[in-house]
């Protein structure tokens, strides 16, 4: 029977980057809704655009 | 390998520490990005009350509130503003006029003198008082508060007479005056501090011009309120 063992890999690096990255960009959408004037949906689309664009380029530097 | 997988583990745990702390707080703001807002956003109005009720205020916002800054007092024979806000009121009266200050939680809430002059004496009102007079005694600078408990400050100076209304609510019915009988009030002087909410009052003789209007923002002891006195 094959024993599972915690490897710590590079693919364990790079989910904890990506969890590391959506905390920061929930974070990070609290406070833009706090300080920014606009209505709710304007900012889910339009946060969620940069968010997810800045994300796929983040991927494509670190893969 | 152990030291690999607590340290990712860490990160993770931080993670999911700072999303339920911001999930635990909401509506109000988590502390990870408190720091980073204004005061109005930092403690919203609702959380502010909380607070008030609880009795337990967090020292961030003790520190907050109990900010007593420096000011530069205009020179000249003008009337400076008694404390921060917004001007709620002006009611004008034969005998006398009202110029009404209303303070939010976010204001510094140190009082000054609007004008140089002697401290003449301090006076306590309480709620009893207020309800023994008529109502249009009263609202006009009560502005519909409930229980209001107010201080008095008597300022003589030598364009007359001159006073200083502290008031708060009963239940918060927290007024330091620092200013005493025979005290001689530089203009623009501390004179003492609310420490709950509410309004300041500046009675004045009637024939004082205020060059400003209701819903303007003023500064204690820096915005000149009316020109010089007649």
């Amino acid at each position: 029977m094959k024993r599972w063992v915690w490897t710590g890999d590079s693919f364990t690096w790079h989910f904890i980057a990506a969890c590391v990255y959506l905390t920061a960009a929930w974070l990070g959408f609290d406070l833009a809704w706090r300080l920014i004037d606009v209505d709710i949906l304007s900012l889910v689309v339009g946060y969620g655009l940069v968010v997810g664009v800045l994300g796929v380029v983040l991927a494509r530097l670190v893969r | 390998m152990s030291k690999k997988l607590l340290g990712q583990s860490l990160i993770l745990v931080i993670c999911l520490v700072l999303i339920g702390l911001q999930v635990a707080r909401f509506p109000f703001p988590s502390p990870a990005i408190a720091p980073l807002l204004g005061p109005r956003d930092r403690w919203p109005t609702e959380m502010v009350m909380a607070f008030i009720e609880s009795e337990t205020p967090p020292k961030s916002f003790l520190e907050f509130f109990n900010r007593d800054p420096e000011r530069t007092v205009p020179p000249g024979g003008n009337l400076v503003a008694p404390a921060d806000g917004v001007i709620k009121r002006i009611v004008r009266r034969p005998e006398q006029t009202h110029f009404v200050v209303g303070l939010s939680f976010w204001d510094v809430h140190v009082v000054r003198t609007p004008v140089a002059g002697r401290v003449l004496k301090v006076e306590e009102e309480g709620v009893a008082i207020f309800r023994e007079r008529s109502e249009t005694d009263a609202d006009a600078y009560l502005d519909g508060k409930l229980g209001p408990v107010q201080k008095v400050i008597w300022i003589e100076t030598d364009d007359g007479l001159f006073k200083l209304r502290l008031i708060t609510s009963w239940w918060a019915s927290r007024l330091k005056v620092s200013a005493y009988p025979g005290k001689a009030l530089a203009k623009g002087e501390r004179v003492g501090r609310i420490l709950l909410g509410s309004s300041v009052v500046v009675d004045t003789p009637p024939d004082v011009e205020f060059r400003l209007q209701a819903g303007e923002r003023v500064i204690a002891g820096e915005t000149i309120i009316a020109g010089d006195l007649p």
